[in-house]
């Protein structure tokens, strides 16, 4: 090859390696899911291929970008795997932290792809070492080199395979090349024989160029079973039928010609006959149609994903904001025309902007299973480390939410995790002596909730004692004396920086810490925290947030002169041009009665005391917040509106119970809020909040 | 990369390489520095438009393709040369491929087309 090509492989490469980095570390958060599922079900042969064809997948990823470091230290981990699945050793606990700790290994190398050295390397012989003596020494051998000319001579048992490979119509189209599968298949094999089936060629005046039609029989001589070999085809299976027939050495390589392709023409036969036509071994032969199904239905599912680049996802996010601001202008100025025509134009306009709008948010969406599929490992670790028995329960990983949420709300629910198992589940002993089953339970558990996201972080641990975090607030000057908080109050006191210590609360040691910042991180994203917690029984956290962190569906209202968003979700009902007879605090806090109940209400022109005279009529939002309702006052409702969020400039930060801003078609800015804190703002207005700080200075 | 070798098959012989060009013996193609996909509509166009004069020429038993130029390609191009052969067949000629670059020997022998080629001489 000369230089141009061997640089444009090069380059090729380079650019390719992105992608297999997020390939790797995704199949290594698989192996890590796969172990522990193993650890209920050890004898899941299922899982136990799973996990195979993904260390298989990794090393052989990597050696077609000769990262040897990871092909050799992935291929022992495979070898051990391969000893487990043939039963020579089993996966009990230690094998199990062994190739957690592998995994580790291999996640580190794939993260050290671009540095000259590895300072790992004691760690990974010791991990080797380790794997070698769980397997007694049975499964030792050589590791493979990325070279294809080094793989002549495997070290283990070798088998022999006839593939036949049947090639799709758009192979070439889609980008794949049969010469590099074959390349790629000499690094895994010793290549015997590889014969076209020259038949299935049209003759060049009917062939179209960039239709491929060929078929080919490999036989080859591998150390890999037949599952690790048929993994190899991952890659291409979209382009590529693969039947893989063990062949037993005296069989001779036979030419190919699939059932479903036509039989040679005459003129061909004798091309083909003096390459050895060998009888089809009958051992894949029942169950072809089957495998060709399932692969096909697999084909199918497969076909349903697309990776994208989340940066550019982002842009069109972006540019969707823009779209949805100018689209509302647009709708503006053609009202103030007053043309019919041009204000339905505009209205088929903003229907589509709103299509796209949900269609292209939707594809942001990911589901939460796999943030909560992490907090698998962290109680393993953690629990096995802190000598407790621990069940963990997932629900409702399907849940769907933002991309950028899961991202951002990751750490947070860790720290929750990490306090539950640390510091709410207690040891077993203390389990016993306190009548509970040895093992304690955690529930992560993630649902839809008004226009939100629930997630939910329960154990079955010590809970919290109620008094001792009251006297210990009583002692920091947090409550004044002679108050009674409600439970609620209680324990959201945990927030406050600093508040609780080991040494003070101790069967509460630790749940202070931290927590502060995980309530300013879920506040955030613009949701909010609660904990309930029985005492003896266990404590429930329930993080709620928004689905989404860039456009909503919005309610536009007006006070005074200003504009206002509330999250349309939110919203339980309106009731507009009400008569202004309602009586109000100095705070705008007050209650109305609506169809025979009373529903407390907030006057915003109060709350953040808006210069306007006041309206004798009015119209209220019935807003929905957790298990609370709450009305706004308001002066006019002016509908429905696309939101695109825009945070808010520092130093509006500070302003308590918006979330964010919105650009109005006329240019006019709308602030948008957040229920949740508003309703916290209209129980503690900040007035109200100044007082009993002037009362209690400390 | 310039081999000067020739690829010659039979059907009881692999590839002899280790043989010198054929003397004084023109070749009636050359095939393109870069033969994969993205030339391979036109070599077929261009083999094509060779097709019906080698054809009509009564006295021709065989057509000789140079491959000495080759520096890149993929099983299309292999392909176009495998479509050839059948072509070619049914007008009762040959198809020699001469001075074989290094990537294309190599591509022939890695997809079998070494052995299938050998039939034609």
């Amino acid at each position: 090859m000369n230089t141009s090509a061997h640089d444009s492989d090069e380059q090729f490469l380079r650019d390719a390696l992105p992608a297999f980095i997020s390939e790797s570390i995704e199949l290594l958060d698989q192996i890590e899911q796969l172990l522990l599922e193993l650890e209920t079900n050890p004898s899941d042969r299922e899982l136990l291929d799973a996990l195979f064809r993904c260390a298989h997948t990794i090393k052989g990823s990597a050696g077609l970008f000769g990262l040897d470091e990871i092909v050799a230290f992935t291929h022992h981990v495979e070898t051990f795997l391969d000893a487990v699945r043939e039963e020579k050793i089993s996966l009990d606990a230690h094998s199990s932290r062994l190739l957690l700790s592998s995994g580790d290994q291999i996640r580190r190398l794939v993260n050290l792809i671009s540095e000259a050295e590895s300072p790992i390397a004691d760690e990974r012989e010791a991990l080797v070492a380790g794997l070698m003596q769980a397997m007694g020494g049975a499964g030792e051998d050589t590791p493979p080199q990325t070279n294809a000319q080094d793989t002549a001579g495997p070290v283990a048992a070798e088998s022999r395979y006839t593939i036949h490979l049947s090639f799709g119509q758009d192979t070439f189209r889609d980008g794949f090349d049969p010469l590099a599968i074959l390349e790629y298949l000499a690094t895994i094999a010793s290549i015997e024989t590889v014969s076209p089936a020259l038949d299935l060629i049209p003759m060049l005046e009917q062939l179209d160029a960039e239709d491929c039609h060929l078929c080919l029989e490999v036989v080859l001589t591998t150390d890999q079973d037949q599952a690790a070999l048929a993994q190899a085809f991952e890659l291409f299976r979209e382009d590529c039928d693969v039947q893989i027939e063990p062949t037993p050495q005296q069989d001779q390589p036979s030419a190919v010609r699939p059932s479903s392709q036509p039989e040679a023409s005459d003129a061909d036969a004798d091309v083909v006959t003096d390459i050895e036509v060998a009888a089809r071994s009958d051992v894949l032969g029942a169950p072809r149609a089957e495998r060709k199904t399932s692969g096909e239905r697999r084909r199918t599912e497969d076909a349903t994903f697309l990776k994208v680049r989340a940066d550019r996802l982002d842009e069109v996010i972006n540019l969707l904001g823009e779209l949805v601001i100018a689209g509302a202008g647009t709708g503006l100025l053609a009202q103030r025309t007053g043309d019919s025509e041009l204000i339905e134009s505009a209205h088929q306009l903003g229907r589509l902007i709103e299509e796209i709008r949900n269609g292209t948010l939707q594809l942001r969406m990911v589901q939460i299973g796999e943030t909560f599929g992490r907090f698998r490992r962290v109680v393993h670790d953690l629990a096995a480390e802190l000598g407790k028995e621990v069940h963990l329960e997932i629900v409702g990983g399907e849940t769907e939410l933002d991309k950028s949420m899961v991202e951002r709300i990751n750490d947070p629910l860790m720290h929750l995790v990490r306090n539950a198992l640390d510091h709410g589940l207690e040891t077993r002993e203390q389990r016993v002596a306190a009548g509970k089953p040895e093992q304690g339970t955690l529930r992560i558990a993630a649902s839809h909730d008004a226009g939100g996201i629930l997630i939910s972080i329960q154990d079955d641990g010590r809970g919290i004692n109620r008094e001792k975090v009251l006297a210990r607030a009583r002692e920091r000057g947090l409550v004044a004396a002679g108050v009674t908080p409600s439970d609620v109050e209680v324990f959201a006191l945990i927030f406050e920086p600093g508040f609780s210590t080991a040494e003070t609360v101790t069967n509460l040691s630790g749940r202070g810490v931290g927590m502060d910042v995980v309530r300013r991180n879920i506040q955030s994203l613009r949701g909010r925290i609660d904990i309930h917690s029985v005492e003896g029984q266990g404590t429930t956290i329930e993080v709620r947030l928004p689905l989404t962190l860039a456009i909503i569906d919005g309610f536009l209202v007006n006070v005074a002169d200003s504009k206002f968003i509330f999250p349309l979700e939110a919203v339980v009902e309106v009731v507009e041009n009400r008569k202004a007879d309602q009586e109000l605090d100095a705070h705008g806090c007050g209650v109305i009665e609506l169809r025979g109940q009373v529903l407390p209400v907030v006057s915003l022109r109060t709350l953040y005391q808006l210069d306007a005279p006041e309206s004798s009529r009015c119209s209220v939002v019935v807003i929905q917040s957790g298990a609370k309702r709450y009305g706004v006052l308001v002066d006019a409702l002016l509908g429905q509106h696309q939101t695109v969020i825009k945070p808010l400039s520092r130093i509006f930060r500070s302003l308590r119970g918006m979330s964010g801003s919105s650009i109005l078609g006329n240019g006019e800015v709308a602030l948008i809020f957040d229920v949740n804190a508003l309703a916290l703002l209209a129980e503690h207005p900040p007035s109200r909040l100044l007082n009993q700080l002037e009362r209690n200075p400390s | 990369m310039n081999d000067h070798r020739t690829l010659m098959m039979s059907a009881s012989s692999v590839i002899d390489l280790a043989q010198p060009p054929l003397q004084g013996q023109a070749s009636d193609y050359s095939l393109p520095a870069e033969f994969g996909i993205y030339a391979a509509a036109q070599t077929q166009h261009e083999l094509l438009s060779s097709l019906i004069a080698w054809a009509q020429d009564s006295d021709r038993k065989t057509v000789r393709i140079n491959g000495a130029a080759v520096d890149s390609l993929d099983a299309s191009g292999i392909q176009i040369l495998m479509a050839l052969h059948r072509s070619l067949g049914e007008r009762g000629l040959n198809l020699q491929i001469c001075d074989a670059s290094t990537v294309l020997h190599q591509g022939l022998q890695r997809l079998g087309a070494h052995r299938l080629l050998a039939h034609c001489l």
